[in-house]
């Protein structure tokens, strides 16, 4: 497995040089079922960290792992250098934001947060100000005296945040914290919770199978597939360079395409022989995949003999707003379709339509090739 | 890939938990409560069991006792009038128990709210007092006995009719539930198809109302068969299990024949629970989440049919009632019509007065107050914290083994549990206390599961924030789970108060003197002869039945009031 080097630069953001949480080789098993093979990684100070995943891959588990809700079968969680693995949940310093918010129904707003406060003994003035201080950070400082159901989902879900917040805990974990809401309102939130963050420079970990929630969100990424981290990165690093086909096929939109590798930079598709990135540790003959994504399709070569060509047919041209999603099927016989995203100036330029041939070809630094299993 | 990692590398070392103080406050607390339902559930019944297979002087005998029990026709053609009137009374109630709750679910006709209210009139009262009004109206002095023919309402006859009656309520409550949750959709679907009513009502409603029907029977089988107070009234000296138990424990002294009836009568009501469960299982799974709600639409002339019907069962519903109201209130039957106070002065027919009736309201009570915090803190122990699996399958098995359970096998189980003198609870006999003790295990699956189902509609995630936010669980428990489910919690107590009240058949066994109940004090003004009085002490019961509950609806309403805040959505 490819793999960025574990310690992230943190130079830029001031991060501490050790980590803040790590998570040392953790697996969880439920009788036969392994949820959660040989996972590590760290989390730096101030960091955020989404955990990325379809459901079932372990996320959630490693999630209530880390807060005690669940004992790893074998591993270690490490708390700024300290084992907590054997911690219960209140003897570690975290808040949480669960899915459903479970805000306490019978209590308002003022008593929600404030909740977490009477257990640290905290005198009834300073309360006051602390829960004063939070509701006016999320923005909702008249609200003290609703009950929960009388906000509308998006204001519960910052209440959630503000609750988990008002102890000051050290780590924040938000388990799939957007989930409820509605698309548009989804977007907003995100900003406002990246936002929050990075005033209060609160470590944070959010679980989500929303890939543009955690592009959108996170400092660093952790894709996981069935109980194993398939790559730790940045937003780019995840989206530009892929270590595994299932993280280039579930972050963003992926051609796929079955392949044979050449020599160590050249790969055959059907008849097609198109340049490639150095690839390492594939044998040379061997059958491999080669992925793409649809954005870095090139169709200005359209008639001209550049190099890394294919001459395709238009099948399909969908509009989707900005774009095109273009299906176009590779004039040599046996080779899958190839999805294309074509700008709308493109398409005028160039006199796109279905049943039309065109040349299209791929930037040889953008196709990524992975022996196929 | 990360696959490829080899086991071999794992560390071998299981990760153990510490926990939290909380947490061992939730553990030992799961503990007790199943060690409560172990000497309060578990070992009488046990102590039944072994008593069953002794000789008098405590010496293992195996199958003896059952087999002088089954070569004794006297005693054992007591299986065959049990199971004979439990089958026929089933019979009976159903079939009307059915139209009536069609007729307030299906159909439009006018005082659907009053006809339900009748109908559940006799769960306020003790099966006694429809067996006593029977006897005004059919016994040998009655009113109405020519009705019969020369037939006698002592035996099996009486003990039909009286059930019937005791029975409507709670099967009517289920039917009513099946009958309810149709699916509007199906009901278009049959009659776009072009199906006749028949056939619609044959093809849809009675295959969807089936388990419910089923379940229905199996509840008033199991009522009937383990009904003590109607046989014991009205049976005459026609013998059904129920009230051979009692004969042969208190008239015999014969404890080892008393424990194989009681296992005779478990038998029964064990296999009729299991089955039921297993129906209701089905019957829940009928139900979906986006079934539309039927809105019956008037059809006049079935509307006035169904009318006319409920008045008809309505009437003797109500009408029995009153004759014990009327009874109790009538100075000497049938020679001295006029009204008077003088059988509610119970001095005169009991040695206790109206000692009994405060013992009732005190034991009563006391079995609301704690039985609701022990049955709803358990609930809650059992759905919303973790760990000690073994225990908590013990637990759940304990507080859903009562409802199997009948009264009367618990009551013998008490005696051969708490009297034996080898027992450090024995101090507990002879009290009230026990009596409270008995009455809340003898209910405490109805109420349990009443819990559950409340805290089962709370966010699962509560615990783990409150966890987050370092408050132990009882914090929350308190603060917020408690207020949440309080309609549920008064529901519960209400059930317990009213069920304490009215219950004969365990604590029959259990009582002193001095610490007679009202329930018990009817059957033995009964016994002696004083039916006047047994009447009005059943009417004094009756009343506070109906007065707690009428406190439980003003009680749920200002509730309502003051929670709107938070409950509306």
């Amino acid at each position: 497995m490819r793999q960025p080097a574990p310690v992230p630069s943190p130079e830029g953001r001031g991060l501490a040089a050790s980590p803040y949480l790590q998570v040392e080789r953790v697996w969880k098993r439920f009788g036969p079922f392994t949820a959660l093979m040989d996972v590590s990684f760290d989390i730096f100070q101030g960091e955020f960290v989404c955990l990325l995943g379809p459901s079932g891959c372990g996320k959630t588990t490693l999630l209530r792992i880390i807060m005690g809700l669940e004992i790893q079968s074998n591993g270690r969680i490490l708390h700024t250098g300290r084992d907590i693995s054997s911690l219960p949940p209140a003897g570690r310093d975290f808040g949480i934001v669960f899915q459903s918010y479970a805000l306490f129904p019978n209590l308002t707003v003022f008593d929600n947060v404030a909740y977490g406060l009477h257990s640290r003994k905290m005198k009834r003035q300073g309360i006051r100000q602390r829960v004063t201080e939070l509701l006016t950070l999320i923005g909702m400082p008249d609200a003290a005296q609703k009950y929960p159901a009388q906000l509308s989902g998006g204001m519960q879900q910052r209440v959630a945040l503000a609750r988990a917040l008002a102890p000051s805990p050290g780590l924040l974990l938000l388990d799939e914290p957007l989930s409820a809401l509605d698309a548009r309102l989804r977007v907003r939130l995100r900003h406002e919770i990246r936002s929050l963050q990075q005033r209060l420079g609160v470590t944070t970990i959010l679980v989500t199978h929303d890939q543009e929630e955690a592009l959108t969100m996170a400092d660093r990424i952790v894709v996981m597939n069935q109980g194993v981290i398939e790559q730790i990165g940045t937003a780019m690093e995840i989206y530009r360079d892929p270590a595994s086909p299932f993280v280039a096929d579930f972050v963003g939109e992926m051609n796929i395409l079955d392949g044979v590798l050449v020599d160590d930079r050249r790969v055959r598709v059907g008849t097609t022989e198109l340049t490639c990135d150095p690839t390492d540790g594939i044998a040379k003959g061997a059958e491999v995949r080669v992925c793409f994504r649809p954005e870095d399709v090139d169709v200005r070569t359209a008639g001209s003999a550049a190099a890394n060509v294919m001459p395709v047919e238009i099948i399909a041209l969908d509009f989707l707003g900005s774009f095109y999603r273009a299906t176009l099927k590779p004039a040599a016989v046996g080779t899958a379709d190839v999805r294309a995203d074509i700008p709308i100036h493109l398409q005028r330029e160039f006199d796109l339509a279905p049943h039309k041939t065109i040349t299209i070809s791929f930037p040889a630094d953008r196709i990524r090739v992975f022996p196929k299993v | 890939m990360a696959t490829a990692v080899s086991t071999a590398q794992v560390p071998a070392a299981p990760i153990t938990r510490r926990l939290a103080r909380d947490e061992w406050v939730a553990r030992g607390g799961l503990v007790t409560l199943a060690l409560w339902l172990t000497v309060t559930v578990a070992l009488p019944l046990w102590a039944l069991l072994a008593k069953s297979f002794q000789s008098r002087d405590g010496a293992f005998i195996g199958l003896a006792n059952y087999v002088t029990y089954l070569s004794n026709p006297a005693l054992s053609s007591s299986i065959w009038n049990s199971l004979f009137v439990a089958i026929l009374a089933t019979a009976v109630t159903i079939p009307g128990a059915f139209l009536y709750a069609y007729a307030l679910t299906r159909c439009s006709m006018k005082a659907k709210g009053l006809f339900a209210a009748l109908a559940l009139i006799p769960i306020l009262a003790p099966s006694l007092l429809p067996a006593i009004a029977l006897i005004y109206l059919f016994g040998n002095q009655g009113l109405l006995r020519h009705w019969l023919f020369g037939n006698s309402i002592y035996g099996p006859l009486g003990i039909l009719i009286a059930e019937a009656f005791y029975c409507f309520p709670h099967a009517l409550m289920i039917l009513v539930a099946a009958l309810r949750t149709a699916d509007a959709r199906l009901y278009e679907s049959a009659s776009s198809l072009g199906a006749s009513p028949r056939r619609i009502f044959l093809t849809v409603t009675l295959p969807g109302a089936k388990y419910g029907i089923i379940s229905a029977a199996f509840v008033v089988f199991t009522l009937v068969i383990t009904d003590f107070g109607i046989p014991k009234v009205i049976g005459g000296r026609y013998n059904v299990l129920a009230t051979d138990v009692y004969k042969q424990v208190f008239g015999q002294q014969n404890f080892e024949i008393g424990a194989v009836i009681g296992m005779m009568l478990l038998i029964p009501a064990v296999l009729s629970f299991l089955a039921e469960r297993q129906v209701r299982r089905k019957q829940m799974a009928l139900l979906t989440a986006q079934a539309v709600p039927l809105d019956p639409r008037p059809r006049p002339l079935t509307d006035w049919l169904f009318f006319g019907f409920c008045t008809l069962i309505a009437i003797p519903i109500v009408g029995i009632l009153a004759v014990a109201a009327w009874g109790s209130l009538i100075k000497l039957w049938p020679y001295n019509l006029t009204l008077s106070l003088a059988n509610y002065n119970f001095t005169r027919t009991d040695s206790q007065g109206w000692m009994v009736y405060w013992n009732s309201l005190r034991m009563a009570g006391w079995t609301a107050v704690i039985g609701t915090a022990l049955i709803f803190t358990g609930a809650y122990l059992q759905e919303k914290t973790k760990g000690l699996q073994a225990v908590r399958s013990v637990f759940q098995f304990f507080a859903t083994l009562p409802l199997a359970v009948p009264g009367m096998v618990l009551g013998i189980g008490y005696i051969f549990f708490f009297n034996n003198p080898r027992n450090p609870l024995g101090f507990l006999y002879n009290t009230l206390g026990i009596m409270v003790v008995n009455t809340i295990a003898h209910f405490y699956t109805v109420s349990h599961l009443t819990g559950i189902t409340a805290l089962k509609q709370l966010d699962s995630e509560f615990e783990a924030v409150s966890a987050s936010l370092k408050a132990p669980f009882y914090r929350t428990f308190w603060k917020v789970t408690v207020p949440v489910c309080l309609p549920a919690i008064l529901d519960i107590a209400v059930y317990l108060f009213a069920n304490a009240m009215t219950t004969v058949s365990a604590v029959i066994f259990l009582f002193i003197s001095s610490t007679k109940l009202a329930s018990i004090a009817i059957v033995n003004m009964e016994d002696a002869g004083f039916t006047a009085a047994a009447a009005a002490m059943g009417m004094m019961i009756v009343i506070t039945s109906a007065g707690v509950r009428l406190l439980h609806m003003v009680a749920s309403r200002i509730l309502d009031r003051q929670t709107q805040a938070w409950r509306r959505r």
